[in-house]
């Protein structure tokens, strides 16, 4: 499922992908691409947008980002795939998985339907995170490409620019503009799903979606309850609720401080990683007064004990909120927040902290993330060929409300899923392995765009959840601010930015723990300037200017 | 004879002396999707760089710092295991403890710092205890200042059962007879330790020696990048890690491999000198002349 990314992932993700447009990020080496991707990314047409209208949700989805919502299952399902879409050959994917993994092929049943619908014999390498980064290399090294291979934005793969135009499929004339009505799933993603696909002006593949909404502090309710609830109206009630709800063995935050830093400069107005000013020019978020404040915040914070004493990586913490001595955690998006303390504990609904007004700051805003992460892209091959894994890409991007998403979500009905009272179709014993691992690996490659829906938490309480999150989404949207430099090239980018985001992330862990000053963060960024910042800023700027 | 060798011989080549080819990276602006050949040579510049990145002259510092403490205080902590262990008369009890002692070796980094937080953590056993007692809880994980003991606590815990074996061995050859006659001399344990029993382990322990320096600037990589975050880049920040971060992390292979070679070039120095100071004192080393 969308949402069971791993919350390491979603953090590394969402600095990633908001820092710079996901495609730029992974275009690797530097100077030996220096200036080409720049202008080419900005030229493509991308794929029309046509959006699935069998299925009428009961929330409706914004072009801002907002997810659809359903709050029961839909009676009829439609059917979106015409006929089968492959020809019966070998296909082999790589792609990564958030759960544990799927019994293999030789015993799993579903995979043999799913290589009966699709109408391929399919071998597909699962990744694990973290390790895919790893993997992703030695198997492109090994000479051998898979047919389909997923791209994520953040995991630091190096040089895909070169991998992509030496060894895959350009399938820009398949889906650019009204082309891609040959394949009307993959027509039902928006602009920005397809940006993420575009490398040196050319479309490499099928975007995999994922929620639109960026990080959030969830909070567990019991905890909250105390001081009434988790929310403020300035960073004073916040800090004096904080401190109200720390004592015991119970702690206000999370000690991931840089994560706590980007969600609360939320509230002192922040740009969102890069922003472009009236006069052109383009500007980074850390940079920025307003982050500076936040940083001394949460220093504050710090000071006054309402962070869990544990290190600043801890992988658990989310485990430690939902047995309540944590009181809140930074998720990726709202629903992940949800969905992941139902995981944990079914009768426990993580409440979403809304950016409040820090005194005397303007509006608090929200951070808009990317709506994907990375894309799937085609091994070169024959046009017949490329086109028949488009096909089988088109059939993994079924929406919600098709027989083929069911099929390829829940698998069989009575073997792998029953229906609940509800009418939701919930996955047996059977469905559970054989069909939830293998479809986190297919849902990772693509998918279609992100909806709200029921069966997406666990538990009995789905419809009020998604109710919940479609309200928090709401609120969320009316202050979120984009990130310029989506969907544009800076090859500074990924030369310098490996560099600074660690550098700079030991600063922040450094200042909040008392061991540099505070006035030690200005004379920081201004150093970087001539390090390669100001040329990042100057390659974004050239490539706004020339596509606005 | 030299047909049996070649095995050992060809892992030699291919996992040790191939690979310092690669070396070569350090006089390039190294990108390796371009490979070795097309990459642009750059002379001294990745040294010139390395030099004067004040990080670096942090890393070694730190590097040293544990060096030194892991040479007085982890070095000769087996041996005086190995000595209590032999000590002991009943062979059952010496082979439980012998078992428990060594099975830290086996347990990953990630676990044995994950053990540590939870004991001495803000929100371990002992904060837990001193803080339900109206006390403040303990800092230890997370203060730049302790973090040298700390680390030297947790190689000691983790290894000294692994170190011990081999002292072990070579006290297990000593003469029994030597006892006897020294006892029959009317030496108490004190001067039976100190005359049977250390120049017994004297070449041993002389060998570790030189090949511990040698090694010296290996004071631990994954035990340092778990702990990062905790203390700070500062404190914690070794070669290895240096490496890791430049070379891999950030892209600069060139100033990585650099840091490498660096590293090896004193490694080998170490050796030489201190097997010279072994032959000084008599003794084999490693090498003999």
């Amino acid at each position: 499922m969308i949402t069971g990314v791993s919350r390491r992932t979603f953090l590394g993700l969402s600095t990633a992908v908001a820092a710079g447009a996901a495609s730029t990020f992974l275009t690797g080496c530097g100077s030996s691409t220096a200036g080409k991707g720049e202008a080419a990314s900005a030229k493509v047409k991308l794929p029309s947008y046509i959006p699935f209208t069998k299925v009428k949700p009961d929330l409706a989805p914004s072009s801002k980002g907002l997810s659809a919502g359903f709050l029961s299952y839909p009676k009829e399902l439609v059917q979106s795939i015409a006929k089968t879409p492959g020809d019966g050959s070998k296909v082999t994917l790589l792609t990564e998985i958030w759960t544990q993994p799927p019994l293999p092929k030789g015993t799993n049943d579903y995979w043999q339907k799913v290589n009966k619908e699709l109408g391929i014999d399919l071998t597909a390498i699962l990744g694990t995170d973290p390790g895919y980064e790893e993997k992703f290399p030695a198997i492109v090294a090994g000479g051998d490409l898979p047919d389909l291979m997923w791209i994520p934005p953040n995991q630091g793969l190096q040089h895909i620019a070169q991998l992509l135009e030496g060894k895959c499929a350009d399938i820009t004339e398949y889906v650019s503009g009204d082309a891609v009505r040959d394949y009307p799933n993959l027509a039902a993603m928006t602009p920005a799903h397809w940006k993420t696909a575009v490398v040196n002006g050319k479309i490499w593949g099928a975007p995999s979606p994922y929620p639109a909404l960026g990080q959030v502090y969830g909070g567990n309710p019991r905890i909250w309850d105390k001081a009434d609830g988790f929310s403020a109206s300035s960073t004073d009630e916040f800090f004096a609720k904080c401190k109200e709800v720390t004592g015991g063995k119970v702690w206000a935050l999370e000690p991931i401080y840089s994560n706590a830093v980007s969600v609360l400069s939320q509230c002192y107005g922040s740009p969102n990683k890069w922003a472009r000013e009236k006069d052109g020019s383009v500007t980074f978020w850390m940079e920025s007064d307003e982050y500076a404040e936040a940083l001394n915040f949460v220093r504050k914070l710090k000071k006054a004990g309402v962070f869990y004493p544990g290190d600043p990586k801890m992988a658990d913490a989310y485990l430690k909120m939902a047995q309540g001595s944590i009181g809140a955690v930074v998720y990726a998006n709202p629903a992940g927040a949800r969905k992941d303390t139902r995981t944990n504990d079914p009768s426990l609904a993580a409440e979403i902290l809304i950016p409040f007004d820090a005194d005397g700051h303007k509006a608090n805003a929200h951070y808009h993330a990317f709506g994907t992460i990375g894309y799937t892209a085609i091994k070169k091959g024959s046009e017949k060929r490329v086109r028949m894994l488009l096909d089988v890409l088109n059939y993994l991007a079924a929406p919600f409300g098709s027989k083929e998403r069911e099929f390829l979500e829940f698998g069989e009905e009575g073997s792998d899923f029953t229906y609940d009272k509800q009418g939701f179709p919930q996955r047996t014993k059977k469905g559970k392995q054989q069909v939830e691992g293998l479809f986190s690996g297919l849902t990772t490659a693509t998918t279609s765009p992100f909806v709200l829906a029921p069966s997406l938490f666990p538990g009995t309480h789905g419809a009020d959840d998604v109710r919940d999150i479609y309200g928090v989404e709401q609120k969320l949207i009316e202050t979120a601010i984009p990130n310029a430099a989506v969907g544009h090239y800076s090859d500074a980018y990924t030369q310098y930015y490996g560099r600074m985001s660690t550098e700079a992330n030991d600063l922040i862990n450094d200042i909040v723990a008392g061991r540099k000053r505070m006035s030690e963060w200005k004379p920081f960024w201004s150093e970087w300037g001539s390090k390669g910042l100001d040329q990042m800023k100057k390659q974004y700027q050239k490539s706004l200017e020339q596509n606005p | 004879m030299l047909a049996l060798m070649a095995p050992g011989l060809l892992f030699f080549a291919v996992f040790f002396y191939v690979p310092m080819l690669g070396n070569i990276v350090a006089f390039q602006d190294y990108q390796p999707f371009i490979g070795f050949k097309s990459s642009p040579w750059v002379g001294l510049a990745n040294f010139q760089e390395l030099f004067s990145d004040p990080a670096f002259w942090e890393s070694v510092r730190n590097t040293l710092a544990f060096a030194a403490l892991q040479l007085i205080f982890f070095f000769p902590a087996p041996l005086a295991l190995a000595l209590l262990i032999n000590s002991l008369v009943s062979s059952r009890v010496k082979k439980f403890v012998q078992s428990v002692v060594y099975l830290p070796h086996f347990i990953s980094w990630v676990l044995v710092v994950a053990l540590f937080q939870q004991v001495l953590g803000g929100a371990g056993l002992i904060s837990n205890f001193l803080r339900d007692h109206g006390l403040s809880a303990l800092d230890v994980m997370t203060d730049p200042g302790t973090f040298p003991m700390l680390i030297t606590a947790q190689v000691i815990w983790k290894d000294i059962g692994w170190g011990m074996i081999i002292y072990l061995a070579a006290l297990a050859n000593v003469d029994q007879s030597l006892y006897e006659s020294a006892a029959v001399d009317g030496a108490g344990p004190w001067r039976r330790m100190w005359h049977v029993t250390l120049p017994a382990v004297r070449g041993v322990t002389i060998m570790l020696l030189v090949l511990r320096l040698g090694d010296v600037l290996s004071v631990g990589f994954e035990q340092f990048l778990l702990q990062r975050d905790a203390v700070g880049a500062r404190a914690s920040e070794v070669l290895d890690t240096y490496v890791y971060y430049h070379g891999v992390v950030y892209g600069d292979w060139g100033i990585g491999a650099v840091a490498g070679l660096v590293k090896g070039v004193v490694g080998a120095l170490m050796i030489w000198g201190a097997n010279r100071l072994a032959h000084a004192f008599g003794e084999q080393g490693v090498y003999s002349k």
